[in-house]
């Protein structure tokens, strides 16, 4: 058989496949334009510092995987290749390069698990052209966000778990367990499906009457895949944070940036659902919401199928997790119609169970014409399909339109609450202007977008993902720092965590000493910037005796040094 | 001395056919194909060459790269690490999709005794009194008519207790023995070669002392003869019956499962060299009589003739029917029978390296070549590195040294801690699997263990390595039996070392045990022979025992 038959063959078995991942292509492409040209790509503040993230791996004074961050680390991986190229970096276009192929998977494989559920090309097809139309899918498919990631992921777990309580074949499972491992070190909400698809596997094989031997043999091969994820989140914080669950309770942990904030779910199961349900209204919109929610009621007393019940609570993960997360005060989302009012804030968070929505309303219309219609009846089951899920299209269609080209992302724009500020541009503009050489003391984390948008390479820079750099610069910054960015310390806006974070600002801000060896350069309400008085460092050399030439912050050419001996070279 | 004398090819040995009459060591093979001596002009310029490339393109990389030599060393075993994981990987891959040649029973109920040819069996027997009565028991069960068997057990003169042991068992009458003249190398392929001589059945099959095969093996391998007339040999399934009774034959079996159901069929897959078991191999005997039989000094005299049958042009195929065997279950039988794996592996390495272009294009091609590289001597080398990774990740750790860092730079110290972490996690899974897939399920969570195993395994590389330079013939014999209950060797150590009290006054045979009643055993001081029939019985039931764990 020559290649252009087996290419043929390829093409008629999987037309609708192909079809959908040429879609989500094309799409992808479209809004990566249509995204960068009305100036949101990388607009929120965790876009930037996922730029900055997976930058770090190869441009900082600390190269390597230590740098990746305590944030699951899949999407700073990912992009590694495409963040190392200067432009898609500083565009933020490495998040479109990275995440589209991740948008044509995500289709890929909700196509296949609603055909394993409806046995329907056609409605399979329309779902996924469901997903496609909804805006904020798009958004963070072409921005760099770890949304798209994470629900590509979950929808492969889906998938492959629906074939294993199927057809009981172990591939199936260890498909599953990667897929897992993957959702896990994608976004945190990965992490409770170890548990809950444990759950259904034991609960499952109990019901085929599985031996213990057997289920003990299959909860190893499954966890063994599945834990991984999870296993790296633990040894990267032990290693780089001395503490396995340094993503939980690290001074950057989400839990430790809410103190800052309003918490108006903490300790409340009714708003923590309320709060998850309005989010995803903006999100899904409401009416999808409302339709998803009856027609998933309807089918857990109609289809009384486990596998259908176990599919949907894990394509409902995040939905758990984030209530869970809300409710013990680890996350926050603010939506206009709630309290504090007239703000966004992680509605996104309300997106991730958007696959939910789409399998749940369509398996339920499908089963119901399948029952409902004979099968001789082919033509009028075409026409009730068609009646049924017209005014779905024509309802996503409007939520489309109006989001993309009426609103254009006002939501969004809402959520980055005027990011970056004027402030942060000017210091960067600032730093852009007058950066000569030297090591740039900054606290990252906090001035993400200062780093992005100065253009200069972040080997540059002393921050605190470069650990024993950043700790001795803190120490006497003259040495090794010829510039500083930090927050203004008459600021009072900047939250309490914020302030005790910024460790330059809260150790110098008001020091005297730090006059002495830095000039202002610029000052606004919210950062300045300092360079290092030469003159100043030079007498503070001789008064020590120290060698003025291995003062890495007045010598253009030291660019690196051994942080060990450099006061030992410097003749301390 | 010739630099390059290992390009130059024919050897002179081998102006001579293959001499099936040379009775000194029972060696039929030209030298060169021979571990009869391992140092040859041949082996010294070629592994001299090996070096010198070696180490000037290591030099001129570190030159390249503006870093040490030491630092390119590493970095080049952390790339063999990584090729190798990816190889291997690759194979199993490959494995998924291969099926082993296999017969339902209906075809294999439809084979009429008349077309069956003579099939001869070699039972190779040294110091096997523990296990006389389970081999012939396996043998006398096997499927097949009685009048086309060749059974021949070949016994060294001076082995009483086994002899003893098997004049008391009582052989059938179409079970032969054949004492074997008294001449170097003590080996099982000279036995294997003595016995050839006097073979008689179109096909041949070895069994070892503890092994039960399936008992219609030997039809199977029949029907997949016939079907298969380019395939000289089939390698069957290896499990293990013991493999309950300790942790160290538990994870013996969970690799036995890996290798057996999912690296032989991806090597068969992708037509990659095999290299077979001692055991369980069918053969047909006109393909062993052409490549000169086994080499009576090669310590792994079966991953040899594999690779042997390989080079002369004859297909390997995989055969699905599994022969029980007994796995080594203490930890000094298991490293001996290992370095003595190992060092065969070595001494096969050496032997088929001699002429490496000749063994390349007969093997194959560059795949065929490089296939055999990774398993058979990267086997060994790689089990060596281990040790010496494990023992300098120890060192790291407890001193936190500057001088281990220098060699490990960002880049080499990815791929290592990738090859390294990512590889023993992929490969304690494939056990796993293994394990799930043979329906071991209990021995499923023991797998995760397969690392330590491997620190055994590392031990055993070195411990070959250093046998190959003081002992290289030596045999390092396995003792089998010690899955029996510690009673039974009492019994039976009794009965082979103390001819005096245990002679029978007559015979006893197999029917005999059959109809023993099932008291319980006591050992009767008193009464010796009232003992031996009890200690039959239980072994009787042993036996049972072990049948229905297949």
């Amino acid at each position: 058989m020559n290649i252009v038959n087996k290419i043929s063959i390829f093409i008629k078995k999987y037309y609708p496949e192909l079809i959908l991942i040429t879609l989500a292509l094309l799409l992808g492409i479209f809004f990566s334009w249509y995204v960068k040209s009305i100036g949101m790509t990388a607009i929120i503040v965790d876009q930037n510092s996922h730029l900055n993230l997976s930058r770090q791996v190869v441009d900082s004074m600390t190269t390597g995987l230590s740098q990746i961050g305590f944030w699951p680390p899949l999407l700073h991986l990912v992009m590694l290749p495409f963040v190392s190229i200067k432009y898609l970096y500083h565009s933020g276009l490495a998040g479109a390069f990275t995440l589209i192929p991740f948008l044509c998977m995500s289709v890929f494989f909700l196509y296949k698990l609603l055909f394993v559920f409806t046995k329907n090309k056609g409605i399979s097809f329309f779902g996924c052209i469901l997903f496609m139309l909804n805006p904020y899918i798009l958004y963070y498919s072409v921005t760099p966000m770890m949304e798209i990631l994470f629900i590509a992921n979950l929808f492969a777990v889906g998938y492959f778990f629906s074939l294993w309580l199927y057809t009981n074949k172990l591939k199936f499972l260890i498909f599953t367990g990667l897929f897992i491992t993957l959702a896990s070190v994608s976004r945190f909400e990965g992490i409770l499906l170890v548990p809950m698809v444990s759950l259904f596997l034991i609960l499952n094989s109990y019901k085929q009457k599985k031996k213990y031997k057997e289920i003990e043999a299959l909860i190893i091969l499954f966890g063994f895949v599945a834990s991984l994820g999870i296993l790296f989140i633990f040894m990267f914080g032990w290693v780089y944070g001395n503490n396995p669950l340094a993503f939980m309770n690290s001074d950057w942990s989400a839990y430790a940036q809410q103190r800052d904030y309003y918490l108006p779910t903490e300790h409340s199961v009714f708003h923590s659902l309320q709060y998850m349900l309005h989010a995803s209204f903006h999100m899904i919109g409401k009416w999808e919401i409302v339709v998803g929610l009856i027609s998933l009621v309807i089918s857990v007393f109609l289809l009384r199928s486990l596998k259908f019940i176990f599919v949907s609570l894990i394509l409902s993960i995040s939905f758990i997790f984030d209530s869970l997360a809300l409710y013990r005060g680890n996350a926050i989302i603010y939506v206009p119609e709630l309290a504090p009012f007239d703000t966004f804030f992680n509605e996104r968070y309300g997106l991730y169970w958007i696959g939910l929505i789409i399998f749940a309303t369509l398996v339920v219309l499908n089963y119901l014409i399948v029952k409902i219609i004979p099968k001789n009846k082919r033509i009028f089951k075409i026409f009730l399909y068609v009646v049924v899920l017209t005014p779905l299209f024509i309802l996503n269609a409007i939520f489309f339109y109006t989001t993309c080209f009426i609103n254009k992302y006002e939501v969004i724009r809402m959520t980055a609450q005027d990011y970056p500020t004027n402030d942060q541009i000017n210091i960067s503009e600032k730093l852009k202007e007058n950066y000569d050489y030297g090591k740039i003391l900054i606290t990252r984390a906090l001035h993400d977008f200062v780093v992005v948008n100065a253009g200069i390479d972040l080997k540059n820079y002393v921050h605190e993902s470069n650990y024993k750099y950043y700790d001795q610069a803190l120490e006497r910054p003259w040495l090794f720092a010829r510039w500083i960015v930090m927050y203004n310390p008459e600021n009072n806006d900047a939250g309490n965590w914020s302030k005790s974070n910024e460790k330059i600002s809260a150790q110098w801000g008001n020091s005297e000493m730090f006059d002495q060896y830095y000039t202002l350069v610029e000052k606004n309400k919210r950062e300045v910037l300092y360079k290092v008085k030469e003159e100043a460092v030079r007498d503070y050399a001789k008064s020590r005796g120290l060698n003025e030439f291995q003062i890495p912050s007045i010598g253009s050419s030291i660019t690196w040094w051994d942080v060990d001996n450099i006061y030992q070279k410097m003749g301390w | 001395m010739n630099i390059l004398k290992f390009l130059n090819y024919p050897h002179h040995s081998e102006a001579k056919d293959m001499d099936f009459s040379h009775r000194g060591d029972f060696c039929f093979l030209p030298e060169i194909h021979s571990t009869r001596n391992h140092i040859y002009a041949e082996t010294v310029s070629f592994g001299m060459i090996c070096a010198v490339v070696f180490f000037l393109a290591v030099f001129l990389i570190s030159l390249f790269f503006k870093t040490s030599v030491l630092v390119v060393f590493s970095g080049s075993i952390a790339l063999f690490y990584f090729v190798l994981m990816l190889f291997k990987l690759w194979i199993v891959c490959k494995a998924l999709t291969n099926d082993l040649t296999d017969f339902t029973r209906e075809e294999i109920e439809l084979i009429k005794d008349d077309e069956l040819p003579m099939y001869t069996i070699l039972i190779p027997l040294y110091r096997e009194e523990q296990v006389i009565r389970q081999i012939m028991k396996a043998m006398t069960a096997i499927n097949y008519p009685v009048n086309k068997l060749d059974i021949i057990i070949t016994l060294e003169e001076y082995d009483y207790p086994t002899i003893n042991a098997i004049k008391k068992a009582g052989l059938p009458s179409h079970f032969k023995t054949l004492i074997l003249p008294n001449v170097q190398p003590k080996t099982k392929p000279k036995a294997l070669n003595v016995a050839f001589l006097k073979t008689k059945g179109e096909f041949l099959v070895i069994y070892d002392a503890e092994i039960i095969p399936e008992a219609d093996q030997l039809k199977k391998a029949y029907l997949a003869f016939q079907k298969f007339p380019e395939i000289a040999c089939f390698q069957t399934r290896l499990d293990h019956y013991n493999s309950h009774q300790n942790v160290i034959t538990k994870l013996f079996n969970a690799e036995f499962s890996f290798y057996y159901d999912l690296f032989l069929p991806g090597l068969s897959q992708m037509g990659l060299p095999l290299s077979l078991s001692g055991h369980s191999t069918h053969f047909r005997k006109e393909a062993i009589g052409n490549i000169g039989a086994w080499d009576p000094y090669n310590v792994a005299e079966d991953c040899d003739l594999g690779i042997r049958l390989q080079r002369m042009g004859y297909k390997v195929g995989l055969l699905n029917s599994v022969s029980q065997e007994e796995a080594t279950s203490d930890f000094k039988s298991w490293i001996m029978q290992r370095t003595r794996w190992m060092k065969g592996f070595i001494q096969t390495s050496i032997v088929h390296l001699r002429h490496p272009f000749r063994f390349k294009n007969e093997i194959g091609g560059w795949k065929n070549f490089i296939g055999f590289i990774l398993t058979v001597p990267g086997t060994v080398l790689i089990n060596i590195l281990n040790l010496f990774y494990w023992t300098l990740l120890i060192l790291w750790f407890i001193t936190h040294s500057e001088i281990i860092k220098l060699f490990f730079p960002d880049t080499i110290l990815y791929v290592s801690v990738v090859s390294f972490i990512i590889g023993n996690l992929i490969f304690t899974y494939l056990n796993l699997i293994g394990a799930y897939q043979r329906k071991r399920y209990e021995l499923v969570k023991y797998s995760l263990l397969s690392p330590l195993y491997w620190v055994l395994l590392a031990i055993a590389g070195v411990r070959a390595f250093i046998q190959i330079i003081i002992k290289p013939h030596h045999w390092e014999k396995t003792t089998h039996g010690k899955h029996l209950p510690e009673d039974m060797h009492l019994i039976i150590k009794d009965m082979t070392e103390n001819k005096e009290k245990f002679i029978p006054e007559n015979e006893y045979n197999i029917a005999t045990f059959e109809i023993t009643k099932t008291t319980p055993y006591f050992l009767d001081k008193n009464n010796y022979r009232e003992s031996l029939v009890k200690s039959m019985d239980l072994r009787r039931r042993v036996i049972s025992i072990t049948e229905d764990t297949k």
